[in-house]
């Protein structure tokens, strides 16, 4: 039987007792309550009002009596004896008559209370007839109104209240028999009621008590052996069960706990394997954190740090537990909050960006006092609703030497550039001079001596003109190149303009070799104008000039970009580029073909790629090597 | 079956169990009476104002300890108060006015000849009708609804022709005002002279005489040796008269002579003059003090006349020891009327200021009794030790 059925049986056998108990008290009570209201009712009420009838009549005697024998003429007394008469004895009647009827059984006391009744009648009357007798003090003068008062008083009033008094007497000894009787069955009554509670109550508490110990050892006992079962989980004995045979509700409770118990035990288990791959992995992330060949600091909302990785200590020189808890400026000064504001990732975004803007490092303090520069990234971590602040940090003060040193580097190749192109300048300028002369006196030697020096002589000066035109052509293309990126500042160009205007530039030799030219719509940039324009000049010319003979050029001019430059290409089917000259054709005097093939001193495509490296952009060609050519450059779009 | 239908079900059973709860609670409360109106017709200006004033002041009070001490299902009590200016002739309008406005269920009245006015209409509204200061024979025979809860005129004044006899005066005097208490009062008194063979003359005055020279210089001719004077304050008129004419003969009065104006009238001559009366001492003491004092602690002074408030008081409380109970005890059919008119017919004891009272079937009352007193002063009274 269950728990529950062994608690409702337990209850109600109690509760029958308890039922017995107050059904027993309820007739007893009732009784008791019986008996104590005849006594309130009938045995109390009428013993007093023969206690004030005996009273009244004691009264109404000596008033009477007073009156007639002792002459008292006091108005009160007259006034007492009529409310007695009148008012008194009516009253008292009134409330005997009902004893009288209750006494219907007693035939003796019934006619006693009828003899009063009548007693009390005479009385009334007679004393009625005294008072108009004895009405005055003239009154008593009279002899035959005195002696027919005392007279009346004597035969008549006397007897009667004797009689009232008599019946009276006997009416309140049978009342008081009663009220005795009606004291002791009220007595009895409580006495049995006592008696009840007592038996019942000790019966009750005996079998409380057995049941009690039943169900309580009922339900410790196997309670006991759970608490055991606890403590063995509590020690860590996952799976251990209890032994228990039972179909209550405790031994539900038992299986049940057996049950969490092995549950308990897998999970332990699954739990022991978990914290094993997680402490793996943590260890992992620890050794990437260490390794990290960046310093890695963890700051909170109050710029204290919570973590730091070896990096950081080797780069400020601290040991870990001098930086932990400590506030973030003491390694960086430039991170002090100021006014007790919160350090967050906004607060450090200003901190860099104001940095930059002085173009100024952030630096590190060291624990020796050095200060060194430092490159910091930072990012805003939420670890359990905290919100902190990741920083990265490098030392570039090597870095920052190169860069020093590539500075250095660079002005002095800028220095040598210069000097370079100056003299390439120079040189070229001023060797055109002599050149020029010998092409002229060249010349004149040929007009004046010509007849004279003979075929031979005429031929070597010939030769020497030539190369010396030639020379001129390649001083030229070496001045050209040399001005290249001279020019002051970018504008805007239309590159529809300028290969419009290139295009009629060279209008003659289109026509010449029917060359078919098309153009597709070209973006504006910011360039050097003379440049831009000489860039595609060279690149056209050269696809019309570079075609197999007998054969008529085809060449399109266009443009693509992609994110970060505009790349714009010339596209011919002319004789191709070899593959082992596709690195070398963008270099100065480099030719690709013979001079008796086609004309031109190889600067063009130099020009080319110088133009497009003076715009931070850069040159190439894609060929099949021998029948069509595509030459692309590209200028950045921003 | 959704959630909303079945709140609404639930709301629907709820206000049907309300609405009968509420109806059983109505039912049973229809029934019950919540509040009565008392009337009292009484003289509160003109003249015997002491039989009108002490008397409403003393249901007043009544009323109100009732009122405070009332419990739950017992009746409240309005008390609504007329002036008659002791004439019979105003008792009737005064009637219709309290029964039209206030739709008054009990009425005291003060005046005999007022309450023998009112006989037919109290009868015809069912209102019963107490008179709380005089009980005679004459009032006794009055209809059912009648009730005198008040001392035996007869025998009040008969005191008076005790006395005249027990002093062995000869021949005597008795004027009387023209109404029928005083005409009572005077009859009483002459019957028992008769009754002696003591020679004796019953003298009618107007009502508002207030000159008594002639009739008293003829009965000062004639020897008289008593005067007694039954009625009001300008008999105060008639004393100081008869003492400046010289007449030196005793004075009795009736139970009115304690009027303050009666004495300023008589300049002092009251003084001396024998009267029925009732005081403390002729009660229950203990209540009768204790309702003096009461009295004096409400209205700030004491009852000029004690008699007529401490009737008044004893009458009113009777009929609210029984209006108490009528939601208790007054079965629904029976009328209010019957109902406490067969209450007041059993009261055979009740222990009030004025005595043990108890009322007899003809309505009257036993149970007060006036004793003789003499006039010490304005508003003193001494007791006559015979």
């Amino acid at each position: 039987m269950g728990i529950k059925g062994r608690l409702i049986i337990s209850f109600s056998i109690i509760i029958a007792i308890l039922v017995f108990e107050i059904v027993l008290n309820q007739i007893i009570s009732n009784n008791a309550a019986n008996a104590y209201n005849k006594l309130k009712v009938e045995a109390l009420p009428t013993i007093q009002t023969l206690n004030k009838f005996e009273a009244i009549n004691k009264e109404a005697f000596l008033l009477i009596n007073g009156k007639v024998y002792n002459e008292e003429l006091s108005q009160s007394d007259d006034n007492r004896l009529s409310g007695i008469l009148e008012v008194e004895y009516p009253f008292l009647k009134a409330e005997l008559v009902p004893v009288g009827l209750h006494l219907k059984d007693n035939k003796l006391l019934q006619s006693e209370v009828n003899l009063i009744l009548a007693a009390t009648d005479s009385i009334t009357k007679n004393s009625g007839e005294i008072l108009r007798l004895l009405r005055i003090k003239e009154d008593y003068e009279d002899l035959s109104r005195t002696k027919r008062s005392r007279k009346i008083v004597e035969s008549k009033l006397a007897v009667h209240y004797a009689r009232v008094n008599s019946g009276i007497m006997k009416l309140e000894l049978h009342y008081k028999q009663i009220l005795s009787d009606y004291q002791q069955e009220f007595a009895d009554n409580l006495s049995s009621l006592s008696s009840i509670i007592l038996l019942t109550g000790l019966v009750g508490v005996f079998l409380a008590l057995i049941i009690s110990f039943q169900v309580i050892r009922s339900i410790t006992k196997p309670i006991a052996k759970l608490q055991m079962g606890a403590k063995q989980l509590e020690a860590g004995e996952y799976g251990s069960e209890i032994e228990w045979n039972g179909q209550d509700e405790l031994s539900d409770l038992v299986r049940s706990f057996n049950s969490m118990s092995r549950s308990l035990d897998e999970n332990f288990k699954l739990i022991k394997e978990r914290n094993s791959e997680i402490l793996e992995q943590e260890d992992r992330f620890r050794k990437v954190i260490e390794a990290s060949p960046a310093g890695l600091l963890l700051i909170d909302r109050s710029g204290k740090i919570v973590l730091v990785n070896f990096q950081v200590e080797n780069l400020f020189d601290y040991q870990r537990g001098q930086l932990v808890s400590k506030s973030l400026s003491r390694i960086f000064p430039a991170f002090e909050m100021p006014d007790g504001r919160d350090f967050t990732y906004q607060e450090c975004q200003k901190i860099l960006q104001k940095s930059l803007e002085r173009s100024e490092d952030i630096s590190g303090l060291m624990r020796r006092g050095r200060h060194f520069p430092v490159e910091l990234f930072i990012d805003e971590i939420r670890i359990k609703n905290e919100t902190y602040v990741l920083l990265s940090v490098l030392d570039i003060t090597e870095r920052r030497a190169n860069e020093i040193q590539i500075k250095k580097y660079v002005e002095q190749l800028e220095s040598k550039n210069k000097e370079l192109e100056h003299f390439t300048y120079i040189t070229s300028h001023d060797l055109q001079e002599p050149l020029l002369t010998i092409i002229s006196y060249s010349d004149l030697i040929k007009e004046k001596y010509n007849d004279k020096l003979g075929p031979e002589v005429n031929q070597m000066m010939s030769f020497m003109r030539e190369a010396s035109i030639r020379m001129r052509g390649l001083i030229k293309g070496l001045l050209d190149h040399s001005r290249i990126g001279t020019q002051k500042g970018f504008e805007i160009v239309d590159c529809n303009e300028v290969v419009k205007s290139v295009l009629n530039d060279l209008d003659k030799s289109i026509k010449e070799s029917d060359a078919e030219i098309r153009v597709d719509p070209l973006p504006e940039l910011l360039a050097y104008p003379l440049e831009i324009r000489m860039l595609f000049q060279n690149l056209i010319s050269n696809a019309i000039k570079f075609t197999p003979k007998g054969k008529s050029p085809r060449v399109v001019v266009s443009h693509c970009s992609n994110d970060r430059d505009w790349i714009f290409f010339v596209e011919d089917q002319g004789i191709g580029v070899p593959e082992e000259s596709i690195d070398r054709i963008f270099d100065i005097f480099y030719r690709l073909n013979k001079r008796s093939e086609f004309e031109g001193v190889g600067v063009g495509l130099a020009h080319v790629k110088k133009i497009a490296e003076a715009h931070n952009g850069r040159v190439w060609v894609e060929s099949d090597g021998h029948s069509r050519s595509k030459f692309y450059f590209s200028f950045p779009s921003s | 079956m959704t959630k909303d239908s079945i709140r609404m079900k639930y709301q629907i059973f709820s206000l049907i169990f309300l609405a009968l709860l509420v109806g059983v609670i109505g039912c049973s409360d229809s029934g019950n009476t919540n509040e009565i109106n008392i009337g009292f017709i009484g003289p509160l200006s003109e003249r015997a104002t002491d039989l009108g004033v002490g008397p409403s002041k003393a249901m007043q009070l009544a009323i109100d300890r009732y009122n405070q001490s009332r419990e739950k299902g017992e009746p409240k009590i309005n008390l609504f108060i007329e002036d008659d200016q002791w004439e019979k002739e105003r008792a009737l309008p005064a009637y219709d006015k309290l029964r039209h406005d206030h739709k008054i269920d009990v009425l005291f009245v003060s005046n005999t000849g007022g309450t023998v006015a009112v006989q037919d209409n109290v009868l015809k509204d069912g209102v019963i009708l107490i008179n709380p200061l005089n009980n005679d024979k004459m009032l006794a025979s009055m209809n059912k609804n009648t009730f005198e809860i008040a001392k035996s005129t007869e025998e009040a004044n008969g005191v008076v022709g005790v006395r005249i006899i027990e002093l062995g005066l000869k021949k005597v005097v008795i004027y009387h005002f023209p109404n029928d208490f005083m005409t009572r009062a005077a009859f009483s008194i002459k019957e028992l002279l008769d009754e002696r063979g003591i020679e004796n003359t019953v003298e009618v005055v107007d009502k508002d005489q207030v000159d008594f020279t002639e009739s008293l210089a003829r009965f000062k001719e004639i020897g008289v040796e008593g005067y007694v004077f039954c009625g009001y304050k300008n008999f105060g008129f008639a004393m100081k008269q008869a003492r400046d004419m010289g007449i030196e003969a005793p004075f009795f009065g009736s139970t009115t002579l304690l009027d303050p104006e009666f004495f300023d009238n008589s300049e002092g001559t009251i003084v001396n003059t024998e009267c029925t009366f009732f005081t403390p001492a002729d009660g229950n003491y203990v209540l009768a003090h204790q309702f003096l004092e009461d009295y004096e602690l409400k209205y700030g002074e004491k009852p000029f006349s004690i008699w007529p408030p401490m009737q008044a008081y004893d009458a009113m409380n009777i009929v609210l020891d029984k209006l108490r109970h009528v939601n208790e005890k007054k079965p629904q059919q029976v009328k209010l009327e019957d109902w406490l008119r067969a209450e007041l017919h059993s009261v055979r004891y009740y222990q009030g200021v004025c005595g043990n009272l108890s009322i007899t079937e003809d309505g009257s009352s036993r149970g007060i009794y006036f004793s003789l007193y003499n006039v010490a002063g304005r508003g003193e009274l001494v007791k006559v030790k015979r």
